[in-house]
């Protein structure tokens, strides 16, 4: 694992800062319950749409300690807010709050941090007043593991069934590419919206969840099977392979040990690569209304809350920081993508 | 003497579909031939006459089409892939390009030590490779590299130890030297030379090149459009040809590798002819 | 008579990074007109690199530092890169072992070899005497590449490098692809084309015999270096460098079957690590200290230009 890390950085820069970039998301994701100063759904009547609250350090020409202005309302009606220069509230870190549960395991009163008695929303505040910031944390949970999750149930799939296809070859061939083909057929977003018909609506956010990756990763699975299938197809004719048969080495030991690693220059690609399809799957269900349902915080439902909402993208910006987060998820991704496959080629070494 | 491997009528078609229709591209064509424990036999021919088809169709590794082929008693035609593993062991192949026969993602060691036959443990099968590679001229201290970090040669004996592991019988060495340079194909030839002693191997020797075949072979079968035209004792093909092509095939040698001296070549009229297109 | 080839001098460096290594050193050959000069070695020796300098088609990272290249007593080394747009094809043109990937699969080869006619001339009929020249049929103007076998092709390459008349021929390996009887067809062909347009041959190739039998003169390369440059006609019998001297005890024609063949020890040096003195000492059985310590200059020996301190130190090392 160390060496891996130390080709890695070797080999490009921006994918070791990405690997470390994403292992930071996910412990975020991971905290959220503690490094979150609101509960998700917590509603904030008074400040829908309130800007980001900025944290200070200098008060009157001097260094202070870290402190945010309270939150001066002009007009509830057109949602105006100010700074109140007169409220000053210290930033407190490790303060106490409300009781809840962290992981749903064990209950704590212990925030990472807190305005004292005023507000504190570093990334502003949504339609209903709830902190995005607070939000963000809790939907990475859902957008961040959607795509890992989905990813490798669809990759044993599209594996497994491109690598006997390819290998065999034959009646084995003719038939699972033809299942594939039909699964392919289907124009993606139908297929989605199908299957989640096909199922009750009134389940629990756990359940759609599940049901989300399952869904997705069914899809998902074909195209990879397919491309595999191509590749297995013209290693098999290498003369490794025939060397490796003529060792009379068995089938399985063939397929894992000759085969299949000479893919993985593509899939470790096509792997990172197909993350952000998940993420942004989930996204376009959540935007139709049958992803991850309110008030329950994904990426993708945060988000879709300000598509075809001109007032929401000019006057209050901040909403679309959920969008960043996306980019920054799958961008860390395909650069890692991309060092992960010059790290596993051995005549990169 | 014993037989080792015997081939009767053995034939390959292929069958193409083009734009006429069907095809039938006949790759090797009732080919007779018998290679006695201990012997190498070399083919000769010029490209696509069928004797890398013939190699590999030897090693069942392409199925034939028509014909037997037997190894020793044992007819291994028909045999299913699950018996036939069982005896690959016996027979096995070295390739012509060293660059693609070994995979780039397995290191030499494992690459040596996967095929080794019998019970062993996995400690004692890291030690039998490591012996081999040394056997082959690889230090042993190597076992860990990977293919790419080896030259052309190197590579070659690699895949010779490789091919070792399963203590075989038979040697198929197609075109074994073709991608080497001079001084490294001289060396693997010692290195089969001597390979050949110790463990009493039968070669099946590939190779368009007459002057390696001459050297390394004891009796040779020439190929043309899939089929074994003439086969003897290497000399007597050598200097007596009977077949017309192995006449022209071994006239032509005359003339691009006599020693120096002879300029006939100028005058343009030579045996051999000129002929663009073979095949 | 002007030579057509005549190299001096030549030296060839890489550039990888911040550090430069020598690829080429100290090059010396010429060849007259109708004359066959082929240049031996093994893989990685330099033959091509030399030919892509005389061509000024080296790879970006590659560059000439010193020494002079005159085509038909023209320097092109100093030559813009628009007037060698006029050197190659016309002066000095080039073949090369894959025929086939010099080939465009999309057009006839017909049309292939006309595009180098300019216009205004007759360029059919020009294309058609140069198809007869390489001895093709007629019709085989009109065929794609694929419907051509390798010898073909490659006959197509040379009817492409000969219509605009050059003075001299690249050859990089042309008959490595090519099976015995074809490859003799394609050599005889050169033989020709020099006869009748008194043109020159840079024959590169590792077959030894080979080149032996074409060329009238021989370098062997080793490591970058022409290490000797000497008459065809006496190379066999009396090589001078240890190394053309190995090279030739490795062919197993010499020996008769099942016996051993007097190999070198060791192996090519890689280009980045080359050793110093004599790149070839540490494989030589003949070294002294003196090897170890500077490279050898040219020494002169009857025709034979030979760099090895067994026939004296005249030369300064370039």
């Amino acid at each position: 694992m160390k060496t891996f890390l130390l080709r890695l950085r070797e080999a490009n820069k921006i994918s070791f800062f990405s690997l470390w970039l994403l292992i930071f998301l996910y412990a975020m994701a991971f905290l959220a319950d503690f490094i979150a100063p609101y509960p998700y759904d917590l509603q904030n009547r008074d400040y829908a749409l309130c800007p980001p609250t900025v944290p200070r350090m200098i008060s009157g020409g001097r260094i202070s300690r870290p402190f945010v202005y309270g939150i001066k309302i002009i007009n509830p009606a057109f949602k105006q807010y100010a700074p109140d220069t007169l409220a000053t509230h210290d930033i407190e870190f490790f303060r106490k709050g409300p009781e809840r549960k962290i992981l749903g395991l064990f209950r704590s009163s212990t925030y990472l941090f807190g305005a004292g008695s005023g507000k504190i929303f570093l990334f502003g505040t949504d339609l209903h007043g709830r902190d995005v910031f607070s939000r963000i944390l809790h939907g990475a949970r859902v957008s961040l593991s959607i795509g890992v999750i989905g990813v490798s149930i669809s990759f044993v799939l599209g594996l497994l069934v491109g690598g006997i296809s390819g290998y065999f070859g034959g009646r084995t061939d003719t038939i699972l590419m033809r299942l594939v083909e039909i699964i392919m057929m289907f124009p993606f977003f139908y297929l989605m919206l199908a299957l989640r018909a096909a199922f009750p609506p009134n389940l629990s956010s756990v359940q759609v969840y599940l049901l989300i990756v399952v869904i997705l990763s069914l899809i998902g699975w074909a195209s990879l099977a397919r491309i595999i299938r191509g590749m297995v197809l013209s290693i098999k004719e290498e003369e490794y392979v025939l060397a490796a048969r003529s060792l009379g080495l068995s089938s399985y030991r063939i397929i894992t040990r000759h085969i299949l690693p000479s893919t993985l220059s593509y899939t470790t690609t096509a792997l990172t690569l197909s993350v952000p399809g998940y993420i942004l799957g989930e996204s376009a269900l959540s935007l139709l209304g049958l992803g991850i349902q309110e008030p329950h915080a994904s990426w993708g439902n945060m988000l879709s809350v300000t598509i075809g909402n001109l007032r929401i993208l000019t006057g209050a910006p901040w909403m679309l920081i959920p969008g960043f987060f996306i980019f920054l998820t799958v961008i860390s991704f395909n650069f890692l993508g991309d060092g992960i496959r010059k790290v596993a080629d051995p005549r990169n070494w | 003497m014993e037989t080792m491997v015997r081939t009767v009528e053995l034939s390959k078609i292929y069958r193409i579909r083009s734009e006429k229709g069907i095809e039938n591209v006949v790759a090797l064509n009732r080919v007779n031939m018998e290679i006695s424990r201990g012997e190498t036999f070399g083919v000769i021919g010029e490209s696509g006459s069928g004797k890398t088809t013939l190699g590999k169709t030897i090693m069942r590794l392409i199925e034939p089409t028509g014909g037997k082929i037997y190894m020793g008693d044992t007819d291994i035609t028909d045999l299913n892939e699950k018996r036939l593993r069982k005896i690959r062991g016996r027979f096995q192949i070295v390739f012509q390009d060293p660059y693609k026969s070994l995979n780039p993602r397995m290191s030499v060691g494992a690459a040596v030590a996967e095929a080794s036959t019998g019970n062993l443990t996995g400690r004692q099968r890291t030690d039998r490779a490591k012996e081999l590679l040394e056997k082959v001229g690889i230090s042993s201290r190597k076992y860990g590299h990977f293919p790419h970090q080896f030259s052309g040669g190197e590579r070659q004996r690699i895949a010779i130890a490789r091919a070792l592991s399963t203590e075989p019988e038979l040697l198929v060495c197609d075109e074994p030297t073709s991608n080497l340079d001079l001084s490294i194909q001289a060396k693997i030839l010692n290195l089969l030379t001597d390979l050949r002693e110790e463990f009493g191997l039968t070669y099946l020797f590939i190779s368009h090149n007459l002057q390696v075949v001459r050297f390394m072979a004891d009796r040779v079968g020439v190929m043309l459009k899939g089929e074994m035209i003439e086969t003897g004792p290497v000399l007597q093909v050598m200097e007596n040809p009977v077949h017309p092509y192995t006449k022209r095939l071994v006239g032509s040698i005359g003339i691009c590798r006599q020693d120096m001296g002879n300029r006939e070549m100028r005058s343009g009229k030579l045996p051999g002819g000129d002929q663009p297109s073979l095949g | 008579m002007e030579k057509t080839l005549e190299i001096s001098n030549l030296e060839v460096s890489a550039r990888d990074g911040k550090k430069s290594f020598a690829i080429l050193r100290g090059i010396n050959l010429c060849a007259e007109p109708n004359q066959a000069v082929a240049l031996v070695g093994e893989s990685g020796s330099g033959k091509t690199m030399t030919a892509m300098s005389v061509m000024r088609l080296l790879p970006r990272n590659l560059a000439v530092d010193r020494g002079r290249i005159l085509l038909r007593g023209e320097d092109i080394l100093a030559m813009s890169e628009s007037q060698m747009r006029h050197i190659r094809g016309k002066v000095a043109s080039m073949i090369f072992q894959e025929p086939s990937s010099y080939l465009n699969p999309l057009f006839t080869v017909g049309s292939q070899v006309m595009e180098a006619v300019k216009n205004g001339e007759e360029r059919f009929e020009k294309t058609m005497k140069m198809f007869e020249d390489v001895e093709l049929e007629r019709n085989v103007y009109f065929q794609y590449p694929h419907q051509l076998s390798g010898g073909m092709q490659q006959r197509v390459m040379i009817a492409m490098a000969m219509i605009n008349n050059p003075a001299l021929l690249i050859a990089d390996e042309p008959t490595t692809a090519l099976d015995v009887t074809t490859a003799n067809g394609i050599v005889l062909l050169l033989r020709k084309m020099m006869d009748k347009y008194g043109l020159s041959v840079l024959f590169i190739t590792h077959d030894m015999s080979l080149a032996a039998s074409f060329a009238e003169k021989i370098g062997v390369m080793y490591a970058g270096r022409l290490v000797e440059f000497s008459d065809a006609a006496g190379i066999f019998k009396s090589p001078l460098h240890p190394y053309t001297e190995k090279l030739i005890d490795c062919l197993p024609e010499r020996y008769a079957p099942g016996s051993r063949i007097r190999t070198v020890e060791g192996s090519v040096p890689d280009f980045r690590q080359l050793p110093g003195g004599c790149p070839f000492h540490l494989r030589c059985p003949y070294k002294i200290t003196l090897c170890t310590q500077r490279k050898p200059g040219p020494t002169l020996i009857g025709t034979t230009t030979v760099r090895c301190f067994k026939y004296g130190d005249d030369g300064q090392d370039s």
